[in-house]
């Protein structure tokens, strides 16, 4: 039996977000966009819908005068990433 | 570079490592080095006052605490242990450490005559390894700036004066143990 993947984290964008934070910890906005190559506006989008569920912790603050924004992978986060794994690992058997 | 091609298994076993990685470094509250780093340096700075002040016979004495510290470290990861949380790389982590503690006292009470002065370094070296071995199960750059600091002190040792060994010790450890403890328990207690 297949278990139902993870919709948030069915989504290219949200599982590179997830992937490189459970990967790394934490990571800046910019480090996002570097990775994940997706434009600014998508990668807000996509974090806020993380943020609602807890996956990630965003920080706002400033840097060297400059918005600098951190997100911090959650337990939550890793949790649910873990999960995500264990049911395409089902699929793949 | 050539690039490998990895099997279902394999990339699935990487990723989880990363998994495990995350949850060790997300379940580490730093107690255990804030313990440890202020139980080393009460009894390195201990028995370097000792020294100074010329109470040769018994300067070893401060370093009864380590045995009562082990005692309370193995109390505190037995309850740790009762969580289902605890994985693979955090039960293999602990054993290093049972076993390197092992090896700093039996080194310090029953081959101290023999090492004498140079027991501290071989001391901090061992202790590196521990903090090394965490940075890499956490993926911590914390510790290993703190496991580098400790090692190179532990060579530094042999510049020194035997008597100002002890010292050292205390300072590296307020630094790179106990200090990383408190950092590490900070980011704990913000998430």
């Amino acid at each position: 039996m297949f278990d139902e993947l993870n919709p948030l984290l069915h989504s290219q964008l949200r599982l590179a977000i997830i992937s490189y934070l459970v990967s790394n910890g934490a990571a800046d906005f910019n480090e996002l966009k570097e990775v994940t190559k997706a434009t600014s506006g998508n990668i807000s989008v996509q974090l806020k819908k993380l943020e609602k569920e807890s996956y990630v912790a965003i920080t706002k603050g400033f840097l060297n005068n400059y918005q600098h924004t951190s997100i911090e992978i959650t337990k939550v986060g890793i949790d649910a990433f873990e999960e995500y794994v264990k049911a395409i690992k089902k699929y793949l058997k | 570079m050539e690039s490998e091609k990895l099997s279902v298994e394999k990339s699935f076993e990487i990723i989880t490592q990363v998994i495990t990685q995350a949850r060790n470094r997300f379940e580490e509250n730093g107690f255990i080095y804030l313990f440890w780093g202020l139980l080393i340096s009460l009894a390195s700075i201990g028995q370097f006052i000792l020294l100074q002040k010329e109470y040769y016979t018994i300067n070893w004495y401060p370093y009864l605490l380590m045995p009562i510290g082990a005692v309370f470290s193995g109390y505190y990861f037995a309850k740790k242990k009762e969580k289902p949380q605890r994985n693979m790389i955090g039960r293999i982590v602990s054993w290093v450490y049972v076993i390197l503690s092992i090896n700093m006292m039996v080194l310090g009470f029953m081959f101290y005559p023999t090492l004498k002065e140079n027991l501290i370094p071989i001391i901090l070296i061992l202790l590196s390894v521990g903090i090394f071995i965490s940075a890499i199960a956490i993926k911590s750059r914390l510790l290993l700036f703190s496991g580098i600091l400790i090692n190179l002190s532990a060579f530094a040792c042999f510049s020194i004066e035997p008597i100002y060994r002890p010292l050292l010790m205390g300072i590296v450890s307020i630094i790179a143990v106990m200090i990383p403890g408190i950092i590490l328990m900070i980011q704990h207690k913000k998430r």
